[in-house]
């Protein structure tokens, strides 16, 4: 097969050239705009499996960083703690001051005795009653 | 094309460069050549309009393995074609690819009025001579893909048969083979039909 097929069927190739049949016209701004859009479609969505991608370093960093925010956000000095036992520990604690003066709180406890021993009098008599 | 305009494989350099002004160049340049080899493989406006913007984002994104030994059109047609390949694969499976499939004639009258060529002086004439081209492109759809991509590529495109092989991945020996083979089916057909027509 020395001569190549363009010369030995140059009818047929003519022939076939002459008859082509045409596509469908296609508006070409259309067709570029529609192109560019695509363009920036994919490199969208390039973009969004490349930062979406689970990766291990990508996860460590981010587990790390969640970690301190939440060590930072923990309320370290909190006044109110959520355990009653605690709470009621921390209540005590904030009156410390008044504890200090335990006397003078028992000797209040004995103004109110002394009410009830002035109007012991007044009291009716179990007899009586 | 003027001297001073930049070549197609300088354009795909700066496209590696991501230079976008040299992409919507060569956008320019090869839109109609690849809107029409895609629709004469998958034969559907829209999936030949889909087929060669993929190939153009295609070489968007890979215009830096572009090595420059090849020509820029043979690398392109390269991709085209795979595109084309695929999405016939795709979408309508191997029976459009053998069989053709539905085409757009068969699809309404819209497009059958664009696809009707301009008439021919003499009517009778232009019946026979319709009849015989139409014949003989019914007969380039019924080859192998890999013939009708040769023809294709040879009559439409106007490639060499090295060009075509680089296109097809195939040697030249084998591309000769494969246009010896289609022509030979084709000018059998013509001839047979013709001698039908005769009355």
């Amino acid at each position: 097969m020395s001569r190549q097929p363009e010369d030995e069927f140059r009818d047929v190739i003519d022939e076939l050239r002459r008859s082509a049949p045409e596509p469908p016209p296609v508006h070409w701004g259309a067709y570029r705009a529609e192109l560019r859009e695509k363009l920036e479609r994919r490199r969208g969505r390039t973009w969004a499996a490349w930062t979406w991608r689970p990766q291990p370093i990508q996860a460590v960093i981010a587990a790390g960083f969640v970690a301190v925010l939440v060590y930072i956000g923990l309320p370290g000095d909190s006044s109110m703690p959520s355990d009653p036992v605690l709470m009621e520990n921390a209540v005590l604690a904030s009156r410390l001051d008044v504890i200090d003066h335990l006397e003078m709180v028992q000797k209040l406890d004995v103004l109110e005795d002394f009410d009830v021993i002035r109007n012991l009098d007044k009291l009716p008599g179990r007899g009586e009653g | 094309m003027d001297t001073n305009e930049p070549s197609d494989e300088d354009l795909c350099r700066r496209v590696a460069a991501r230079d976008e002004s040299a992409f919507d160049l060569l956008v320019v340049r090869y839109q109609e050549r690849a809107y029409r080899i895609a629709w004469s493989v998958v034969r559907d406006r829209e999936e030949a309009k889909d087929c060669s913007q993929e190939a153009f984002i295609r070489l968007h994104e890979s215009a830096g393995s572009f090595a420059g030994q090849a020509k820029f059109s043979t690398w392109f047609y390269r991709i085209l074609v795979n595109c084309c390949l695929d999405q016939a694969r795709k979408r309508k499976g191997w029976r459009k690819l053998i069989g053709w499939g539905v085409k757009d004639e068969e699809r309404g009258s819209a497009q059958t009025v664009e696809q009707v060529g301009a008439p021919f002086t003499d009517p009778t004439d232009a019946m026979v001579r319709e009849g015989r081209m139409s014949r003989l492109w019914e007969a380039v759809e019924e080859l192998s893909p890999q013939q009708r991509a040769a023809v294709l590529l040879q009559c439409r495109e106007e490639l060499s048969t090295k060009e075509i092989a680089e296109v097809l991945h195939l040697s030249e020996a084998t591309v000769r083979v494969h246009l010896h083979r289609a022509y030979s089916a084709l000018r059998r057909l013509v001839g047979e039909g013709g001698a039908r027509e005769e009355p």
